[in-house]
């Protein structure tokens, strides 16, 4: 023999207990397999996000303006501070999806050969279009159907098609900078296609260029810089009698979706600490369990000579086993899970995964708290445990224990009217008080967190219902030109599936800057005076009342670019070239940072101002007579658009309601599929506790359990009283937890909403997930009691009263 | 095997052990239960003492109260000119393992280490022996109770007779003057529970000190002195009547 008896002793009893081992090495794996994963997200996705952004060079400045020639896109490179500039030229068809409906599609050509900026990231097949081939982006490949080597159908508003064969599909990081479209999630697939499918497609004038990349020389993470370079820039092309349409920056690490990784960050760190917490609570209550356990071995180990030192020491070791054990399962386990995680990420998100790569900080976290974590949690039971006198731990009686007799337990003990093994089983949960607490305490924070991630879920999907209200009509129509209104009007309503229409209007607008200059991009959109298309969600001020005249409301997102501008404020801003002061009456919430600056002003104003044309529209919202679900809406949306190509309208596109609505709640799946793993590990923990608590329950019960047999007491009767005991400890716990669960999860949807959109979001309670924790407690509390029930009851009576 | 002796001490020897004035009562939900009122009792070197009474008379409790596994509430014991009584648990340990050797009645081994790391692990506590010796040691005291071949078992494997035979072992491991066994045949058949008590005879034959508490009037009949416990008290002690006959 090569060790001492006493080493040997810690690793037999790794070996021989093996459940109970299995479930201290649990314990402490779950914890350790959270920090991780927090941890290794935490530093992968800020590393990946912003190395995978600044790796396609993306644009610092970026316009849309009227269509230029490659002479004047040469001239904008001339311009001081201008690094880099590239052309392209960028417009909206529609595409054949795999369900036979047109959907939008953004065609975008240019030189893909010599560009450097902007670069996309090649998934499959090629990045180099030719004639009568296109290259798609990933971002909503599966609503077309299509793989490399398929042909696609695209149409024009003039309603010609053009068949083109998919020759690549890429990732494109670019989708989403401008952050006035609604950003990633409402963005349409890209197509990008060369010069001489431009001119295949008919599309006028396809040597110019209607988009700018541009890159600026210097520090490019001064926004002030870019800012600066931008006036120039747009200044010069005004002067040059270009017409600017929309104007971005962006610095080169600023991912669009950046806001959405850090709310989600920001709640994992907020879970984290609470799963530390949870952890140790259950390491100490499974380590409590193994030192009742050997509480004998302790008592005879004394009496043979050990000093108390010694035994602690003999503990310590094992729990050092332990959580080397656990440290070795967890970090094979948190690499593949990371990295899972990162792949699903990098494509809902948007951005270049790098693979995983081994963190040496998160790995000696991982150690530490492997190592640290588990002889804290473990150090007050060994405490005690070493603490009894030989005669208590050879016995299991402490003579000094206090018999308690407090006012709660006289009440259980009074109560009647109740079978007496239950009523014994109801004793049985308030036996150990502390024990209890702690159980409680786990089991009630994991309920709580579920409970929560659940109404987080729903507060949500309320948020993206209201974004809905902002398009209350089943179809969204856009004209290729403003057609009138009353021509338009007449069009549809001949269709007797449609039961209103509203002529809507939209515009280019830049801020105005206090020295003359122009500022950043606005969506713009006039509508009906008091129309019933749109509900918004108001933060401050009020609404636009019919009778306004040059009144404007603006979205949350000026509240936090723009803190200085307060209801009553005027703010000019230039609309299709024309500067027009527009007094502030409110804000709205819509979605902060995901969709930019937005606005909406009165139809009747608007089109009163000069370069307007009355009467005329070129956006059209329509109500269905019927409720329609999302496949009707698509049904009408494709009847609509023959009805007005059959009267020469050209359309450049429709978008149906659900649309919308699923684009929007894209996003927001993916924090939900975040918190749903938080809430399975936390429900994993407050399991293994209940499991602990419950073994040790009915470990420290066997002789009592051996005089109920020897006295009539069958299988039966003994799994029910656990059972009975086990639920009653589940359900308490849900009570507790559902309590809980009001504050932390107001709590978890406030800093989520407050990190995606810049402000608060009304909270919804979800019915769902407290019936889901519900059944998911009771389950844990059977299954935590059935084992050790069972194992009891297989004891024969002699072997349990020869138990002590 | 009976033992010759009746009396083992001669008039004027130093007691090994002295129970002074030992009292300990019980304290639970029901009240105060005094188990041991007063006992004085000397121990000598070479005796090999049964300790009889009915089921309470407090036999268990006088043992514990030898061992140092329980306190007393009033009163002093000493072995060997040291005071046990007072000791803190840690050097109670460390002086017991050097100094006692327990057998208990329900064997006490501990079931995840064979019979013979099991009689290693009180020389590994007290650092009694070299590393090397330590084993060779042990398989020579399993030897000499006749588990040699057993050595590598668990004691789930072996025999309630063997394990017993196998904790007596661990008593000698440090080479005790003193063995204290509380009932160490209660839990054995009869033929088991001779074949241990046989072993005890043997070992007091060999100089040691042996008390062993039982309820069994015949075996303690087999000893060399009767100590007999009632209600806390010594009722009957073999060596004072001894000495009166004398």
């Amino acid at each position: 023999m090569n060790i001492s008896p006493r080493w040997q002793k810690v690793l037999s009893d790794l070996w021989k207990n093996k459940t109970r081992s299995l479930s201290i090495i649990a314990s402490i794996a779950v914890g350790l397999l959270a920090i991780g994963i927090i941890a290794n997200l935490f530093f992968s996705l800020n590393r990946d996000m912003t190395s995978s952004f600044k790796s396609i060079n993306p644009a610092n400045v970026q316009f849309t303006t009227s269509l230029i020639d490659q002479d004047m896109v040469d001239h904008i490179q001339r311009i001081d501070g201008v690094k880099a500039v590239e052309g392209a030229r960028e417009f909206t068809m529609q595409v054949l999806n795999a369900e036979g409906n047109w959907d939008g599609i953004e065609i975008q050509s240019k030189n893909y050969g010599a560009a450097q900026i902007g670069l996309t990231t090649l998934l499959e097949g090629t990045r180099l279009p030719e004639k009568d081939q296109i290259v798609l982006s990933n971002n909503k490949i599966n609503t077309l159907g299509v793989k490399v080597g398929d042909w696609v159908t695209l149409r024009d508003s003039d309603g010609n098609q053009y068949k083109l064969q998919v020759v690549g599909i890429v990732q494109d990081q670019m989708l989403g900078t401008t952050g006035s479209t609604g950003g990633f999630f409402l963005a349409n697939t890209w197509g990008y296609v060369d010069h001489a499918t431009l001119k295949k497609m008919s599309v006028a004038l396809p040597d110019y260029f209607n988009k700018l990349y541009i890159t600026v020389k210097g520090d490019a993470e001064q926004q002030d810089l870019l800012k600066q370079i931008g006036t120039s820039i747009y200044n010069d092309l005004e002067k040059n009698g270009v017409t600017i349409i929309q104007y971005s920056t962006r610095t080169p690490t600023n991912h669009p979706n950046v806001s959405l990784v850090n709310a989600i960050v920001g709640l994992l760190f907020m879970l984290t600490f609470l799963i530390v917490f949870l952890s140790g609570i259950l390491i100490t209550n499974t380590l409590q369990f193994l030192l009742t356990q050997q509480m004998q071995q302790v008592g005879v180990m004394k009496s043979i000579g050990a000093t108390r030192n010694q035994v602690i020491g003999i503990y310590m070791a094992l729990i050092l086993i332990f959580g080397l054990i656990a440290f070795a399962i967890t970090a094979p386990v948190t690499a593949v899970f990371t990295d899972l995680l990162m792949k699903f990420l990098g494509k809902t998100i948007n951005f270049i995964y790098s693979g995983f790569h081994p963190n040496l900080i998160v790995m000696l976290i991982q150690i530490f708290l492997a190592l640290i974590v588990p002889q804290v949690a473990g150090m007050l039971p060994i405490l005690r445990g070493t603490n009894l006198s030989v005669q208590e731990a050879l016995s299991g009686i402490q003579q000094h224990a206090a018999i308690s007799d407090s006012w709660f337990d006289r009440q259980v003990n009074h109560i009647k009217g109740i079978a007496r093994p239950n009523l014994i089983a109801l004793r049985n949960v308030f036996r150990k008080k502390g024990r209890l607490a702690l159980t409680l305490i786990s089991l009630s924070m994991a309920g709580a967190v579920f409970i929560s991630v659940f109404s987080v879920r729903v507060s949500f999907m309320d948020y993206i219902s209201k974004i809905g209200q902002y398009f209350l009509a089943d179809l969204n129509i856009t004209l290729s030109t403003s057609e009138r209104v009353d021509e338009i009007k007449q069009i549809l309503y001949s269709n007797p599936e449609i039961k209103y229409v509203e002529p809507w209007s939209g515009a280019r607008a830049l801020l105005v800057n206090a020295d003359g200059s122009s500022g950043d991009s606005v969506s713009f959109t006039a509508m009906p005076n008091g129309s019933k298309l749109i509900t918004p969600i108001m933060i401050e001020g009020r609404w636009l009342d019919p009778r306004d005249e040059n009144a404007i409301v603006l979205n949350d997102q000026f509240m936090t670019d723009f803190p200085d501008v307060k209801v009553g404020d005027t703010i000019t801003l230039k609309v299709n070239d024309h500067d027009s002061d527009w007094v502030v009456v409110g804000f709205y919430r819509l979605v902060g940072n995901l969709g930019g600056l937005s606005s909406y002003v009165n139809l009747n104003y608007f089109v009163s101002l000069p370069g307007q044309v009355q009467n005329h529209a070129s956006v059209y919202r329509v109500v269905a007579r019927d409720t329609l679900d999302s496949s009707q809406e698509k049904v009408l949306a494709a009847k609509v658009q023959t009805m007005l190509e059959a009267r020469n309208i050209k359309v450049s596109g429709i978008s149906t309601a659900s649309f919308i609505n699923d684009s929007a709640a894209d996003g927001f799946n993916v924090l939900v599929l975040v918190l749903m793993i938080l809430a399975i590990l936390i429900a994993m923990v407050g399991g293994i506790g209940l499991t602990g608590t419950m073994g040790m329950n009915i470990m420290e019960r066997t002789r009592e359990i051996g005089i109920m047999r020897s006295i009539g007491a069958s299988d039966k009767v003994l799994i029910r009283m656990v059972l009975i005991e086990g639920l009653l400890i589940g359900w308490v716990s849900w009570g507790i937890g559902a309590l809980l669960s009001l504050p932390i999860s107001r709590i978890m949807s406030n800093n989520l909403t407050r990190s995606l959109f810049g402000s608060q979001s009304d909270f919804v309670l979800s019915i769902t997930g407290y019936v889901i924790w519900f059944v998911v407690v009771s389950i844990l509390s059977v299954l935590a009691s059935l084992i050790p029930a069972r194992s009891a009851t297989r004891l024969t009576v002699r072997e349990v009263l020869s138990y002590e | 095997m009976a033992t010759d002796r009746k009396v083992s001490h001669k008039r004027g020897a130093t007691p090994l052990i002295r129970v002074q004035g030992i009292k300990k009562v019980f304290h639970s939900g029901a009240g105060e239960f005094t188990a041991l009122d007063g006992i004085d009792l000397d121990f000598y070197s070479g005796e090999f003492v049964g300790i009889v009474g009915k089921s309470g008379s407090g036999k268990s409790t006088l043992a514990n109260m030898i061992t140092g596994i329980d306190h007393p509430t009033e009163g002093k014991i000493e072995i060997e000119g040291q005071i046990i009584t007072g000791m803190n648990e840690s050097d109670m340990s460390i002086w017991r393992g050097n100094n006692l050797g327990i057998v208990f009645q329900f064997y006490q081994l501990l079931p995840t280490l064979t019979l013979l790391e099991n009689v290693i692990l009180p020389m590994d506590f007290c650092n009694r022996f070299e590393n090397g010796e330590r084993e060779e040691r042990a398989r020579s005291l399993l030897g000499m109770v006749g588990l040699e071949a057993l050595a590598d078992k668990l004691p789930a494997m072996t025999s309630g007779g063997e394990q017993q035979t196998t904790a007596i072992a661990r008593a000698l491991a440090n080479d005790p003057p003193i063995l204290i066994a509380d009932e160490p045949t209660g839990n054995l058949d009869t033929r088991t529970a001779e074949s241990v008590f046989n072993l005890f005879c043997k070992l007091a034959k060999d100089g040691k000190t042996i008390i062993m508490v039982t309820h069994d009037p015949a075996l303690a009949e087999r000893t060399s002195r009767i100590v007999k416990l009632h209600d806390g008290k010594v009722v009957t002690d073999s060596s004072d009547e001894e000495q009166k006959r004398r």
